[in-house]
């Protein structure tokens, strides 16, 4: 009997009361209560909604509208615990579809039905969990898992039930004495680390710490950028170069950690070095030998080519920095630019607020910058949107400060909904007081004095990290109605996206804010006019709001020196996909495709050959390796058809087919797309259902033009920008693959990427032992005792289990054009 | 005052006016479906598009503001082209059929399924009217017509076809002698036409000539009107019945001039009348001002034939002349399979009002019968935006191969009804509930394709729209929303195709 389903039926209406308290009664508040509503129940019960539109101003035509809109939110009831498969590019090109099938089978899932029969697990996909370079990844309920594949998923499950009974064994655990000395162990605490592990390094580091009695605290840092070699830590001791190790497991830590320090008591020593032998007796591990391993590997090479073309602006201080500490960030030159602004000169006037409380020491002022000298500073120094478009950052500003209102807000976008990139949520997670700061930059420049962060709500711990900086800031006074008592005021919001990849565009974002569905608006108006609750609005991305203290704090000229004519300072990006070293990379724009794919990436993984680079996403285009001298730079992605977008970069080997991915491109789109205009609405299905033709072998050659012709409608006629990029990554696919679509309509998959177009076979030097056929799960195997045997492809699932199990090789898997398919069956 | 140039004419607007607006001060036609006086633009259909010649954009013209100097194009190949591309994927998507097959296999295209739902609410004064207006002599039609309209009526692929036949005869015969509005015409235009022939082709052509306005002369070689149908038993075709009908074409202010033939002398008629019909072999040949209504041996063609010259006589009177009419576009369901049609009949069964008034106790039969109608027509294919500008644009209708299922349903027991298959999708309907403050009004459900309209809570339509639904009703742009017992007024006076 599912326990979960019981629910339905009492509702306790006292507690949805209490909910619509919390969050207010006016129209805006349907995402916050609805969100309220799904963490207490899991699911949106109906009389729960019903009871809602009693107590506010939410009328029932609204509710329903955005319960269905986002994706976050369910009307039916879930299992005990829900596994969310990420299905974005990265995990997609690195086989997510097949992850899904495993897990259905594993834990029983029926067909069409999203819950297990026991009510345990629900299974949904996720357009992106944000961790591409640890792809396929997927959590349960708020556990990562990286690499997740057919093989390991069993394991994954046990890990989780492990999980769930030490969750109640971990409360008595006893607190250690740590004293700051110099020396520290650096661990990443990043949602891409955590999902490779690190939360389980951490606490093995702080068993073995404990083990030796040590007081070496364990410091939480930024993303370490190097997601190709999560779990990373660092040892740092005092007078020493620091020590990193990469890759790290949890049977390695006790060896790593003595090897830096030492048990305090003799007898603790004799202890531990006797415990390590012993283990080393029974077949334990070597400790050296892991010593070995970890740190050679890192010293030599991928490091210093990985790091050594970056630049980190928006990423400055990457790797060593508390992202929540705010002390460290003001002694590390943070809120300079703020004081720089208000009062003339950066004299640390933020950092003694800090340390003294509200109240400031007299300071030597000099004389505060106007907003028009922020505004020009941000003009001279050439920023441009790094959401994608690329609109000038300082032409915005200046927009918004010349329009007339009273009360103008300001707003970063954080929904970055690319599926394969994670830029926004790293920045968001690990310099949360830089954005902050870039935040009181902006505010500054247009007159604005409320914010709000929009953040995907696939992101919680961005949120999480994101709300306690922002109450830090307000305890220091560098946020609220004085900032550093200078008389300019800002308040800051946090809200949580719902799930749709659309309010990535400005207007549907306000459109979200105000509690509606997600649904752009033509413009002009611009938001800059007439955006949130009709005031003039600055929307900019969160890596833009990052750059700005640096520019302001360095000098426009310092940052315009960097990048291209067009393209000025850096721009980050997330690298995943079949590439070597994947991770989080700042460049300088102007960088080339292949200084990144065969430089910083270090090449294709598994010795395949680089066949394309998607960059920007869903939205943008695939440019070509013979194109791969491309520079990174807003004009010359877009001549090359692809676009800048907000930085994903996936990159495909010559395995990965690209009517697969144009397939699964319009499939994200078609499932994003608000619905509003027809264009896209319609189009978009109309394209998708094009590609999956010819990706399962149905396609007609009249297809090919069609398929141009309906992405240049498409492109053209939808209102806002989803629609009009949504075609990007078929027109680039058809202009630079052509003849790979053409072969998908000869019945043909060059990369043998498409199931339906792959054929099994049975060769002539097949023994006839049965074995494929006992293997075989849907029995399409003819098989008689020594006779050659035969596979029936209308009824075979393409599950790779004869191929294998076959002795001698006898079976052929491929994909084979319709003459030679024919000729195979009547050989004569 | 910003100044904007449409189709190299320019014109002030005052600030806040749409390109839609400016366009429409200087009478020239864009087309909108999803556009709506009183409600925000729904940026929807994208169907107003304009070029915009100096970005080159493509501008939706309900909701882009005049800019000062801006100058857009309506109309050029490429305009066009873009919003015939817009149409055949709105298309793509639409599930009905703008003709009923019944309606659509009937020569006379009498609206069948309109007049099925005025015998089930007992309305026999309109019913008459639709079946006069239909056939012209739905008695005699009756007893002769083979009922070509029964072969393709889904209720036929179901159980038992619909007796059409049998409701439009009863229905003629049960009609008041003195239903006045069978009988209005609207005031003498003056001209006069000349109608060779006294079979049901030139009585047909003569009646719909009348019911316009135009004095009719109908020469007739006989000294009866009728034609073969004269030579037709008692049993296969009461006299009276014949003679009761041309009676109320004579009643109508049609002149018969019986005993003349007229062979060598058409000429002097051509003369003297504003148009001739020529409704019999071998007189003359069409042209100019002459037009043709053949006789047919399928009675019912033939009065299809006599309609068809009388709108064809009509349009030339009114000097309606240009390029000939576009092809009218079809959207068709085709064959429906038997659990489509059974959820249709279980819908059907489930409307609340049954007989308004039961009176006499042979209507109760008729009303039963009647009520077994699927209703699976199209109850603006007149006045459908879709279709009429798909025809004008040449829309293609199957460009795109689609895979999704068919969803043909009509939701609604009360009076308001809805069909998801016919919805684009364009919200007016969300909008003007909203507009109204209805308590529970319309919600847009999911997103993307799936997008689709439905009240919140699962209530009903009619609970939905309880101040809205006339205005959500007549500003859906195809037949989506409509009411259970009102009829489309346009669809109701349509006598043939080529008005459409």
């Amino acid at each position: 009997m599912p326990d979960t389903c019981a629910i339905a039926t009492d509702i306790d209406l006292l507690e949805i009361d209490r909910i619509v308290e919390e969050n207010g009664r006016g129209p805006e508040a349907v995402i916050p209560i609805l969100q309220a509503i799904q963490s207490k129940y899991r699911y949106l019960p109906t009389p729960a909604l019903m009871r809602v539109c009693e107590l506010t101003e939410i009328t029932p035509a609204s509710i329903e509208g955005v319960a269905t809109f986002y994706s976050q939110f369910r009307r039916d009831p879930v299992g005990k615990h829900v596994i969310s498969l990420c299905d974005g590019t990265a995990c997609h090109v690195k086989g997510a579809e097949d992850v899904h099938e495993a897990m259905n089978l594993e834990i029983g899932m029926e067909k069409g039905k999203d819950t297990d029969p026991d009510g345990r697990f629900t299974i949904r996909k996720v357009a992106c969990l944000g961790c591409c370079s640890l792809a396929p990844a997927m959590q349960i309920d708020g556990v990562t898992y990286a690499h997740a594949g057919a093989d390991t998923i069993p394991s994954i499950l046990l890990d989780f039930e492990k999980r769930q009974v030490e969750k109640s064994h971990q409360n008595g655990q006893k607190k250690r004495a740590v004293k700051e000395t110099g020396a520290e162990i650096r661990i990443g605490l990043d949602s891409c680390c955590v999902a490779s592990g690190t939360d389980r390094i951490e606490l093995a580091i702080q068993r073995a710490l404990m083990e030796i009695e040590s007081d070496v605290p364990i410091k939480h840092v930024s993303c370490v950028h190097m997601c190709h070699s999560v779990p990373v830590i660092e040892v740092v001791e005092p007078n020493k170069e620091p020590t990193l190790y990469v890759k790290v497991k949890e049977e390695d830590v006790s060896a790593i950690v003595s090897r830096h320090f030492k048990p305090r008591s003799p007898f603790r020593w004799v202890q531990s070095s006797l415990l390590r032998w012993t283990e080393h007796l029974y077949g334990g591990i070597e400790g050296e030998e892991i010593l070995e391993r970890h740190d050679s590997d890192i010293r030599e090479d991928h490091v210093s080519t990985f790091l050594g073309a970056q630049y980190h602006i928006a990423t400055e201080h990457r790797g060593d920095l508390n992202p929540g500490d705010l002390g460290e960030y003001l002694r590390r030159g943070g809120f300079m630019a703020v004081e720089k602004c208000l009062f003339g000169k950066a004299s640390g006037r933020a950092l003694l607020a800090l340390h003294h409380g509200k109240k400031t020491a007299e300071q030597p002022a000099g004389t505060p910058w106007t907003s028009q000298q922020i505004i020009d500073e941000i003009i001279a120094s050439g920023l441009r949107g790094r959401g994608g478009a690329g609109f000038p950052t300082g032409k915005k500003l200046q927009f918004v400060h010349d329009a007339p209102g009273e009360k103008k807000y300001i707003i970063c976008n954080g929904d970055e909904g690319d599926p394969g990139a994670f830029m926004d949520r790293m920045i968001l997670e690990s310099y949360s007081f830089r954005v902050i700061e870039g935040m009181i930059l902006a505010s500054l420049a247009v007159g604005a004095d409320e914010g709000f962060l929009y953040i995907r709500a696939e992101y919680p711990l961005a949120t999480k990290r994101m709300r306690s900086s922002i109450a830090d800031c307000e305890a220091a006074g560098l946020l609220g109605p004085s900032i550093l008592g200078s008389g300019n005021s800002l308040r800051l919001h946090v809200k949580e996206g719902a799930g749709a990849f659309v309010c990535g565009e400005e207007t549907a974002l306000i459109a979200s804010l105000e509690g509606k569905r997600g649904m752009p608006t033509i413009r002009p108006p611009y938001p800059a006019q007439c955006g949130l609750h009709e005031c003039p609005t600055l929307i900019n991305n969160t890596e833009t709001l990052a750059m700005i203290p640096w520019i302001v704090r360095n000098g426009a000229s310092k940052f315009a020196a960097l990048g291209t004519e067009r393209s000025k300072g850096t721009k980050v990006f997330s690298l995943a996909g079949k590439i070597r070293h994947g991770g989080l990379i700042e460049v300088p724009m102007g960088i080339t495709i292949n200084e990144i794919v065969e430089g910083i990436g270090g090449g294709i993984a598994n010795g395949r050959k680089f066949k394309a680079i998607l960059v920007g996403g869903p939205s943008g285009g695939c440019i070509p390796a013979s194109m791969g001298n491309t520079p990174v730079d807003y004009e010359a992605l877009a001549e090359a058809g692809a676009m800048m977008g907000s930085g994903g970069m996936v990159v495909l080997d010559d395995s990965d087919c690209i009517v697969e991915m144009c397939r699964y491109f319009l499939s994200f789109t078609q499932h994003e797309s608000c619905g509003k205009c027809s264009p896209c609405r319609i189009g978009t299905m109309r394209l998708k259902e094009m590609l999956t033709r010819l990706t399962t072998g149905k396609g007609q050659a009249s297809d090919l033009d069609l398929l141009d012709q309906l992405s240049r409608v498409v492109k053209e006629q939808s209102l806002c920008g989803l629609g009009k990029t949504a075609p990007n990554p078929v027109l680039t696919a058809l202009k630079y693959f052509r003849e790979e679509f053409e072969a998908h309509v000869k019945g043909y998959c060059p990369a043998g990427k498409c199931k339906a177009l792959i054929d099994y076979w049975v060769e002539d030097n097949c023994i006839g032992c049965t074995k494929c056929w006992q293997v075989c799960p849907v029995d399409c195997i003819d098989t008689a005792p020594f006779k050659m045997h035969f596979i029936h492809l209308d009824t075979c699932t393409r599950c790779d289990a004869c191929l294998v199990a076959c002795p001698v090789d006898a079976i052929k898997a491929g994909s084979r054009t319709k003459e030679q398919r024919e000729k195979a069956l009547c050989p004569t | 005052m910003p100044n904007i140039v449409i189709n190299n004419r320019s014109v002030e607007v005052a600030p806040g006016t749409t390109i839609l607006q400016a366009a429409r001060a200087l009478e020239i036609e864009i087309p909108t479906l999803c556009y709506w006086e009183g409600v925000r633009p729904m940026n929807s259909c994208m169907l107003c598009v304009v070029r915009n010649t100096k970005t080159g954009q493509l501008l939706p013209s309900c909701s882009s503001l005049v800019q000062e100097g801006m100058t857009v194009e309506t109309d050029t190949g490429d305009v066009c082209n873009a919003r015939k591309e817009v149409l055949e994927l709105i298309v793509s998507e639409h599930i009905g059929d703008c003709e009923a097959p019944c309606t659509h296999t009937c020569p006379a295209s009498m609206n069948i399924p309109v007049m099925m739902r005025q015998i089930y609410e007992g309305d026999f004064d309109a019913a008459a009217f639709t079946v006069t207006n239909g056939l012209v002599f739905p008695g005699t039609l009756g007893h002769v017509c083979p009922a070509p309209c029964e072969n393709p009526c889904r209720r036929k692929s179901y159980d038992e076809t619909m007796e059409i036949r049998f409701l439009h005869r009863n229905v003629a015969e049960k009609a008041r002698k003195d239903n006045p509005e069978l009988l209005e015409c609207p005031p003498d235009t003056g001209r006069k036409i000349a109608i060779v022939g006294g079979g049901l082709a030139g009585m047909a052509a003569a009646w719909v000539l009348r019911k316009r306005g135009h004095g009719v002369v109908l020469f007739e070689k006989e000294a009866v009107a009728g034609g073969k149908l004269r030579n037709l038993t008692e049993e296969e075709l009461p006299k009276e019945v014949l003679d009761a009908e041309i009676e109320n074409v004579r009643r109508l202010g049609v002149e018969f001039r019986y005993g003349q033939e007229v062979n060598g002398d058409l000429e002097s008629i051509r003369a003297a009348h504003d148009a001739v019909i020529l409704a019999c072999n071998g007189v003359g040949k069409a042209g100019g001002s002459i037009f043709e209504a053949k006789e047919h041996k399928l009675n019912v063609r033939a009065v299809g034939n006599g309609k068809t010259a009388a709108v064809w006589v009509d349009k030339y009177l009114h000097s309606i002349e240009g390029p000939a009419e576009p092809e009218l576009f079809e959207s068709k369901i085709g064959k429906m399979e038997k659990v489509e049609l059974e959820n249709l009949r279980v819908h059907n069964e489930n409307k609340e009002s049954m007989p308004v008034e039961v009176v006499e106790g042979p209507r109760v039969s008729l009303q039963k019968e009647a009520g077994r109608c699927l209703h699976c027509d199209c109850r603006k294919r007149v006045s459908c935006g879709l279709r009429k500008w798909s025809s004008e644009y040449g829309a293609e209708r199957r460009k795109y191969n689609t895979t999704e299922d068919r969803d043909f349903r009509i939701i609604g027991k009360g009076n308001v009804l809805f069909e998801p298959g016919k919805c684009i999708r364009c919200g007016l309907c969300v909008a003007i509930a909203e507009k109204h403050g209805e308590d529970i009004g319309l919600a847009f459900i999911g997103r993307g394709f799936e997008l689709e309209i439905r009240v919140p809570f699962d209530h009903s339509f009619d609970e939905a729209l309880v101040y809205s639904a006339e205005e959500c009703v007549a500003a859906c742009p195809t037949a989506a929303i409509s009411f259970r017992n009102k009829e489309d007024a346009a669809a109701c006076h349509t006598t043939t195709w080529i008005e459409l």
